[in-house]
């Protein structure tokens, strides 16, 4: 198994591991609110927040995984992409899209139908959740499938 | 109606070559090797400009080594 595949694997396990941690913790947050709090600043805060969250701890896997497979195996980061690398890349982001638009549409239809705000945002935040564990996915599956 | 590809003979061009390796041609051509076992498998069809590079690092023509025709199955 090359670096990309590893890498994608980690980001994936790496996503879930976050997720399940993350939104533990605002399940969490979410049974001690008072009565007549604000949800909508509530869910807002908790995707503003959970951004950031992802970035640095995602930066910080992959740096400590680069450092553990050079030394393990004497290759960095590779020293290029390539074109099929790029394409791989562009398919997972379209599959990442395509997962964040059905949830956005799958929330608002939710609101349409008459669901509370919290219903809403589980089902937007879960489209993002879903695009961050299937893009790497893709990723990987189109390279090992394609190699 | 039989369905067309682009089909190429570079395993072929590299065993001729000296039993080249995939990264050695990778690193002449500027792709990675596993982009050059994609294209020895006929998963991955190059673009024009690596067909070009893959031709001139065995110095022959791009037609042959790669070729429009029936996908060999």
């Amino acid at each position: 198994m090359g670096y990309q595949e590893k890498k994608n694997i980690l980001i994936a396990v790496t996503h879930v591991v976050i997720s399940i941690g993350y939104f533990g913790y605002v399940a969490g947050k979410y049974a001690s609110l008072s009565e007549g709090a604000d949800l909508l600043t509530f869910w807002a805060k908790a995707i503003v927040v959970m951004v950031p969250v992802y970035i640095v701890i995602h930066l910080i896997v992959i740096f400590i995984f680069t450092a553990v497979h050079k030394y393990r195996t004497g290759e960095g980061f590779p020293r290029f992409v390539d074109e099929r690398d790029k394409l791989i890349e562009l398919k997972a982001m379209r599959v990442k899209y395509f997962v964040v638009i059905f949830g956005l549409f799958a929330s608002m239809v939710s609101v349409l139908m008459g669901a509370t705000i919290t219903i809403a945002f589980v089902i937007l935040i879960g489209g993002m959740l879903a695009s961050g564990f299937l893009a790497p996915l893709t990723h990987f599956i189109l390279y090992r499938l394609d190699a | 109606m039989e369905k067309l590809g682009i089909q190429n003979i570079v395993r072929k061009l590299r065993f001729a070559t000296g039993e080249m390796t995939q990264q050695a041609l990778a690193d002449m051509v500027g792709a990675t090797r596993q982009t050059i076992a994609s294209i020895e498998k006929n998963k991955y069809s190059p673009s024009l400009d690596l067909a070009f590079r893959i031709a001139q690092a065995f110095e022959v023509e791009i037609s042959e080594v790669f070729s429009y025709e029936k996908i060999k199955k």
